[in-house]
């Protein structure tokens, strides 16, 4: 028995090494025929035997960063109102709100954005169609927000009935408990919910493809249409099946698998390091 | 200082047990011969090692991470003296003669019934009958079955916190065990419901040979019949009976321990 | 300047609680308001009589059944094939693997936890591309080749919640089993799963959801958007997921739109009756073990 469960963990390791090997057995004949170059270049016309994915590395940068920007500071200002800016009655709704909001399939958030968000930009800013780099952020930080503020939450929650009984005998301010202590303290936190936000905005492929546009090119300002890794790789496989094509959206998805791959595993080292320096585990 | 106490047999032999964990010592070089005389209870501050202590006699403290030990052990199980590190005695043999109770009665998220019948299911492979006879015959062993007889089939959780360590005592008192040990068994009960555990173990003393850590000094006076002292993982005293009935020594226990 | 700072900080978390409040307040309203009056018969069923339909005896256009079948079908083959692996996973994790085992393996499972789904799908079209080349010709993106990309997109959730499930566990417990005289298999099966046991439902139902919405990999690996009801594991297929993106993309007519409207709550309701049924058995089990 325990043997039969040795063997069914190894297997569910053992995946993500094989996902790896394919991504690079796919990507290999670039190399071989001395693509690889051409890869990092600045047009994509697949027409012209242009296989330049540089846009859409671009495009996927920006549209992450300018997400996370948008959305990590909304998710400490909710963390801080739940711990204590705001009535302790709306603390409980704002959290069940936000664990409603991983319930939301990403398709919705998309959605309602095309419906709601595109035409109010296209009505008000005379730039284009709407569908823009900054209608993608909007909706994207939307998306990642609750993966902010639950992470936050997490280490605040351990954090802050601690401390409050002693700061508020001080005479410490509420706001100043929460900014000059609790917060540091739970820098932890802080810091994974920035990296994890941010490789969940750089995984995300439905917000990009519906309502970022899908231009591929470098992105200049936030009412340009830009196009991201994971759009492109929908797209292409939608419609094209050249075997170069191909085999550059294989280095489509291998950059995306060493980004996020190495998101996790740069949470994984502050996650050990914290605790050898806390003492748990 | 090397405490005997040889009127009765011993049934208890310690050489040389120290036990740390994550490399800080938590019990040091105790050496200790236990005879048979009545309940013996362990007292002391908390961090003064005596649930380690307790937990070395059915090699629990090994289920932990961070263990390290060492030491011989004797205990009287089946009529002689047996090394419970001898690697011929199954560490789960050795549980099953060395029953537990935990502070907080633990029963199992399923039925009354289920509670004495699976281990026994599991550990003794009795078949149905045997196991029907066993479970009446615990349950009126700790005076449960009046209380219970009529809902054998509902969930264990149901049961108040007293009912509940009585079926814990139940559940292990089925295996058949030689060796009680109780880690503070009446610390999450109220004032009644210690009562009758207390009276009890004192019913159970002569069928079984009884340790237990307690909290309390009343408790202690009540169902010792020897009072083993630990401080900083050591035995600092061992009592017996005369010694802490006269309130003098009771004083100077007192002292030692607070 | 230090009490601006404070006041600015104070009004900030106030205006991002109650924005956030907006905005997913105004998400449901919109969603309501033009997608319940679209729930009904035609909806799901289109021209085609309702009965006719769901015994497959006629073809239906249009509509929402196909799409409804076809992710049922996709969420039952992904768990079926995940859940035992995971739960089996979880199990060794938490309560048999050595410290150092456990510590590799873990990190090799957060890898696949934070694999997009699109490079998932992506994998799925490697197999295909792979298979193609090698041992037959004719493979194709399939319901089956979903199912499987979506298992192991859902694998790495079911390891966790399993795994957590059992380790917060109570320290006393862990000792019950060993301290009756159980072995560890004997432990773990008969004391600690049926303890842990709705922990490891919630993170079940939690994943079914997961897959239920996911719309990436299945992009990638057969869903189109007309396929009608499935046909068999190796055909192509509709999803509930996908037809809501293909509509918002590609709808010509006022009526499709409204379907797209009708699908999209219909999709919302299912997601949040499994994801608000995985958090109260989650938060029942959170009670159970703090009464003590």
């Amino acid at each position: 028995m325990e043997a039969f469960l040795q063997y069914a963990t190894v297997f569910s390791a053992l995946i993500v090494l094989i996902l790896f090997g394919f991504l690079t057995y796919f990507t290999l004949p670039l190399f071989a025929e001395g693509q690889f170059a051409e890869l990092f270049s600045l047009h994509w016309r697949p027409f012209h035997g242009e296989f330049g994915i540089l846009p859409m590395i671009s495009g996927t940068l920006a549209l992450a960063i300018s997400a996370l920007l948008i959305a990590y500071p909304l998710g400490l200002g909710i963390c801080l109102f739940v711990h204590g800016l705001g009535p302790r009655w709306l603390a409980r709704p704002t959290l069940l709100l936000v664990h409603g909001m991983t319930g939301i399939p990403t398709v919705v958030y998309g959605f309602v954005a095309v419906f709601l968000l595109v035409p109010l930009l296209r009505n008000n800013f005379s730039h284009g169609s709407g569908f823009s780099l900054l209608a993608a952020a909007l909706t994207l930080s939307i998306l990642i927000l609750p993966t902010i503020i639950l992470l936050i939450n997490s280490q605040l929650e351990h954090i802050v009935p601690k401390l409050r009984l002693t700061t508020t005998a001080l005479g410490i301010s509420r706001i100043h408990e929460l900014t000059r202590i609790s917060l540091p303290a739970a820098s932890y936190g802080l810091l994974s919910a920035a990296i994890l936000g941010f490789g969940r905005a750089v995984g995300d492929t439905l917000i990009a493809l519906m309502v970022a546009g899908n231009a591929a090119q470098i992105p200049e300002f936030a009412f340009d249409s830009i196009r991201t890794l994971t759009a492109h790789i929908a797209l292409v496989v939608a419609t094209d099946s050249q075997s170069t094509t191909y085999h550059s959206l294989f280095a489509c998805g291998l950059i995306l698998f060493l980004t996020t791959a190495s998101v996790n595993l740069l949470l994984h080292r502050i996650k050990h390091r914290t605790c050898r320096e806390t003492d748990c585990e | 200082m090397e405490p005997t106490l040889m009127r009765h047999k011993p049934f208890c032999d310690i050489k040389n047990l120290h036990v740390s964990f994550h490399g800080r010592t938590v019990l040091q070089k105790v050496n200790l011969t236990l005879s048979d005389s009545g309940i013996l209870v362990l007292v002391g501050s908390s961090g003064s090692g005596k649930t380690t202590f307790l937990r070395s006699l059915n090699r629990l403290n090994e289920h932990y991470s961070g263990y390290s030990g060492g030491g011989k052990i004797e205990l009287k199980l089946s009529g002689s003296m047996q090394d419970i590190h001898c690697p011929d005695l199954e560490v789960t043999e050795l549980r099953r003669q060395v029953g537990m109770v935990f502070q907080t009665p633990n029963v199992l998220p399923v039925s009354i019934a289920q509670n004495i019948n699976l281990p026994l299911k599991l550990v003794t492979g009795l078949d149905k009958a045997e196991r029907e006879g066993r479970l009446i015959e615990v349950l009126q062993e700790v005076h449960l079955w009046d209380e219970v007889k009529d809902r054998l089939k509902e969930n264990s959780a149901r049961l108040s916190g007293g009912q509940q360590q009585r079926l814990c005592l139940a559940r292990v008192l089925a295996l058949k065990p030689k060796v009680l040990l109780l880690d503070e068994p009446t610390a999450s009960l109220d004032f009644k419901a210690s009562h009758k555990i207390e009276d009890l173990l004192i019913e159970l003393q002569d069928r079984y040979q009884i340790i237990a850590v307690s909290h309390s000094l009343r408790q202690a006076r009540k169902i010792a019949g020897q009072i083993l002292v630990m401080k900083e993982g050591q035995i600092e005293h061992l009592l017996k009976k005369d010694q802490f009935e006269n309130p003098e020594m009771l004083q100077k226990l007192l002292e030692d321990i607070f | 300047m230090n009490k601006l700072l404070n006041f600015g900080i104070y009004c900030w978390s106030w205006i991002a609680t109650l924005g956030v409040f907006l905005v997913v307040g105004l998400l449901l309203f919109y969603l309501l308001s033009q997608g319940l009056p679209t729930i009904g018969k035609e909806l799901f069923f289109g021209d085609a009589p309702a009965w006719k339909a769901i015994l497959g005896q006629v073809r239906v256009w249009d509509a929402l059944w196909p799409a409804c079948v076809g992710t049922l079908f996709l969420v039952l083959i992904a768990a079926l094939l995940a859940v035992p692996l995971g739960i089996s996973s979880g199990i060794y994790l938490a309560c048999f693997a050595p410290k150092s085992v456990k510590r590799i393996l873990s990190l090799l499972v957060e890898l696949l936890a934070g694999t997009p789904s699109i490079v998932m799908g992506l994998f799925g079209f490697a197999m295909i591309l792979f298979l193609r080349n090698t041992f037959f010709p004719n493979a194709n993106t399939s319901l089956l080749l979903s199912s499987v990309c979506l298992a192991l997109l859902i694998l790495p959730y079911l390891i966790f919640t399993t795994q957590a499930a059992l380790e917060s566990l109570s320290d006393e417990y862990l000792l019950i089993g060993p301290s009756l005289g159980f072995n560890q298999i004997q432990t773990v099966f008969h004391v600690l799963i049926p303890a842990a046991g709705r922990g490891i439902l919630s993170g079940v139902v939690l994943s079914i959801g997961r897959a239920a919405e996911d719309t990436a990999v299945i992009m990638l690996t057969g869903v189109i958007a007309n396929a009608g009801l499935p046909q068999g594991l190796l055909g192509k297929f509709e999803a509930l997921p996908f037809r809501i993106f293909y509509l918002a993309a590609e709808y010509r007519t006022s009526a499709e739109l409204d379907s797209a409207y009708g699908t999209a709550l219909v999709l919302l309701s299912l997601t949040g009756i499994l994801y608000g049924g995985a958090f109260a058995l989650h938060k029942t089990l959170e009670l159970r073990w703090n009464q003590h």
